[in-house]
């Protein structure tokens, strides 16, 4: 299934003085797919978002959105594109509405078409209430809200999102994703960069894993959860000291004891169904088996290899890099 | 900046500007050239005011001689004295003082050195006043 | 880059000042200022004789924008022309607004281009309000009686009304070249504050040395000379060397300042 292509970067390296930001990052973004960008804080991932919208001139590499090559330095941003960098700012002695026409109007729009456009994507952020208060009076949520207002009203075909709920509550950062699935499902391509594994795996369909300035890993979730090392899967049985010493014998299943009672085991799902079909030869019940997913997030934490579960950049990249190799190569 | 071509012509023209004209363009030439007219339009005017019979300014025939208050130089600004000979409505030839200061740009404010041009103020026969145009006046010269 | 492009951030940026107070307040003292000071002569004796045409403002109305034109160049001046120009470019860095309207469909040309014209505009028409004000608040309330020029000569006040304009018209290409002092300002340094004060502490230098007898090469190349230039349009007959002296050297300010800030501009990593 061939779908178009909306962002495509190759290539992109940015120094700042002798420290590397970015080093060779490549990313392919297609229309109606949310693509997430990952990575722990001073990864790079700002950077690169900002390298893609024209802020930051990179040093090395190749920009298209939309099929519009993008010069280094300072062309404007093409139409259908649009994103929301960091902490949203505005001018704050002017009301929301009054920002959101000020930027309308930096994008072309006669006063007839934007004043329709700032009116819509006000309600799509729900804001219409709040919206013609001084920005200064705005709670970090409002103005988090008004960003996404202000980028929806270049009706966007490609959007960067960077860290778009860090700010929300749980419900505001729940709307949010639904306005960017929404997006996607109507054929947008959205680039959502976040802290949060859980939230990326679970609302976008491709992830691209950076650390240290580089690319660790890219693709789609599933083929990504894949490869994720074997999923751990508890085990609770009527019999579970025979059901260990079962499995310890079993080729492809490595057995441990559960922390909260019962067996942890590490298998290939073909190999688990094996050996729970050979316990109940066995004589052995079955009372409960529980997958205990080891998702992107262990595939993330394996791949940089820090040692720690931490944000903390140590020197682990090199080792990344090889692990990443190592998948390519397996796939 | 990592191309340093503009600081350093700006530079170079700035050195070669500065080694050229070293003398001041307050002379005493300029000054007394432009004294004289301004000296003799304002009697005019006065003569005006005054309400005697007009006059025209060449009628006046003033020659100027200024020299400037600081010895050893005769070109720049600051204090200056400058000697007005000129004949009056009534025929008589007078020789006034006026004590001049002249700024960078051009201009100068003259004073009248003496109490024989009158005070500020003049008195009509009507008991109206008017000002003395000669006791302190002002004027700009060309510097370039 | 494209002409529409540069108006529609003209018209983004000027909507924005019509917001500000400090445009309206600059606008408000440049009308009530020459009044207040045309008032206060009316009702005062003394004059101001230190100023060119001081001895003369309580006989011709003619005097008093010459006087505000002469007072002007010491103090206002440069705090007009630096009130937005030292502003327009670093006020996105004090509202951290620069990735907002960088993400738009302008380029940065056509937002340096935008935000340049609005300041030498916002600029002019403090001094063309200044101006009208000054000619106004003279007639009104001194009188538009002839005028004794700088030569002596006694100006019909059709002839006087003229000289005045002119006079006033050529103080237009060093405030732009001021303006662009104070853009370059504001971007290398990224403040306000800078922005503005530092124009108004760089005239103040510059207005310094024509106290001092220094080189006349230096005088003539500092844009402060520039704004005295007016003088010669008041003498007879007319002399315009200082005049065209002037305009050269605002124009190379002009020009330098805007090429080295552009440059800059394009440059420059917005890396947050």
């Amino acid at each position: 299934m061939m779908e178009r292509i909306a962002l495509e970067a190759i290539g992109i390296s940015k120094a700042f003085g002798s420290r590397d930001a970015l080093r060779t990052v490549d990313l392919v973004a297609c229309q109606g797919e949310l693509h997430g960008l990952l990575g722990p804080n001073g990864a790079g991932k700002t950077t690169l978002m900002r390298v893609l919208l024209g802020l930051v001139r990179r040093d090395a590499g190749t920009v298209t959105l939309l099929d519009r090559t993008l010069d280094p330095a300072g062309d404007a941003v093409p139409d259908g594109v649009a994103g929301l960098v960091e902490v949203p700012a505005f001018y704050p002695y002017l009301s929301g509405r009054k920002n959101l026409a000020l930027l309308a109007r930096l994008d072309d729009a006669r006063r007839s078409v934007s004043r329709g456009r700032v009116d819509s994507a006000l309600e799509q952020t729900g804001l219409t209430a709040q919206a013609d208060m001084a920005v200064a009076g705005y709670s970090a949520g409002m103005r988090q809200r008004l960003g996404l207002a202000a980028a929806l009203l270049r009706s966007p075909r490609l959007l960067f999102l960077d860290e778009p709920t860090s700010s929300l509550d749980p419900a505001g950062a729940r709307d949010v994703r639904a306005l960017a699935r929404r997006l996607a499902d109507d054929g947008a391509a959205v680039v959502f960069s976040s802290h949060d594994m859980v939230e990326v795996e679970e609302l976008c369909t491709a992830v691209t894993i950076i650390n240290h300035g580089r690319v660790v890993v890219s693709g789609a979730v599933d083929d990504l959860r894949m490869r994720a090392p074997a999923a751990a899967h508890a085990l609770h049985t009527s019999d579970d000291a025979a059901a260990y010493s079962l499995a310890s014998r079993w080729p492809g299943v490595t057995a441990a004891w559960g922390s909260e009672g019962g067996l942890a085991l590490s298998a290939d799902i073909d190999v688990l169904d094996a050996y729970v079909i050979a316990l109940g030869r066995a004589g052995v019940a079955v009372r409960g088996l529980e997958r205990r997913a080891r998702s992107l997030e262990s595939l993330f934490f394996e791949l940089t290899a820090d040692g720690s579960r931490g944000d903390s950049p140590a020197t682990g990249s090199s080792e990344g890099a090889e692990d990443a190799h190592d998948l390519e190569a397996a796939s | 900046m990592r191309r340093n071509r503009l600081p350093r012509s700006l530079i170079v023209i700035a050195a070669a500007a500065t080694s050229c004209c070293g003398s001041s363009p307050i002379t005493s030439a300029r000054i007394e050239q432009a004294i004289e007219p301004t000296f003799a339009n304002l009697v005019r005017v006065q003569v005006s005011w005054l309400k005697m019979p007009p006059m025209d300014a060449s009628e006046f025939q003033v020659t100027a001689s200024c020299r400037r208050q600081l010895s050893g130089s005769d070109a720049g600004a600051g204090d200056w004295v400058c000697t007005l000979r000129w004949q009056s409505p009534d025929f008589q030839t007078l020789r006034d003082t006026f004590d001049l200061f002249v700024t960078t740009d051009g201009c100068y404010t003259a004073t009248a050195a003496g109490e024989s041009l009158g005070g500020p103020r003049l008195r009509l026969s009507d008991g109206t006043e008017v000002r003395n145009l000669l006791y302190a006046f002002e004027g700009c010269f060309d510097t370039t | 880059m494209s002409v529409r492009g540069c108006v529609a951030v003209v018209g983004v940026e000027y909507s924005k000042l019509a917001a500000q107070l400090k445009a309206r307040v600059a606008l408000a003292a440049c009308v009530v200022g020459p009044f207040a000071f045309a008032a206060a002569m009316k009702a005062q004796s003394s004059v101001p004789e230190d100023t060119l045409f001081g001895r003369s403002v309580k006989e011709s109305g003619f005097a008093v924008p010459l006087v505000v034109l002469g007072f002007a160049a010491l103090w206002v001046f440069p705090v007009l022309a630096s009130l937005v120009g030292g502003d327009v470019f670093s006020a996105e860095d004090r509202y951290g607004t620069w990735k907002t309207v960088l993400t738009r469909s302008r380029s940065r040309s056509e937002v340096f281009a935008g935000k340049v014209v609005t300041a030498l505009g916002f600029s002019l028409l403090l001094v063309s309000v200044l101006a009208l004000s000054s000619v106004a608040a003279g007639v009104l309330l001194i009188g538009s009686q002839p005028l004794i020029s700088l030569s002596g000569v006694l100006l019909a006040p059709p002839h006087a009304l003229t000289r005045v304009v002119l006079a006033w018209t050529t103080v237009v290409l060093p405030t732009c070249g001021l303006t662009a002092v104070a853009v370059l300002l504001s971007i290398a340094t990224r403040s306000s504050v800078a922005g503005v004060g530092l124009p108004l502490i760089a005239s103040l230098l510059m207005q310094l040395y024509a106290f001092v007898d220094g080189p006349e090469v230096i005088r003539q190349a500092l844009i402060t000379s520039a704004f005295g230039a007016w003088h010669g349009l008041l003498a007879e007959p007319p002399y315009y060397g200082p005049l065209v002296r002037g305009s050269m050297v605002s124009g190379v300010y002009l020009a330098i300042c805007v090429l080295i800030a552009y440059r800059s501009l394009r440059q420059r990593d917005f890396a947050g």
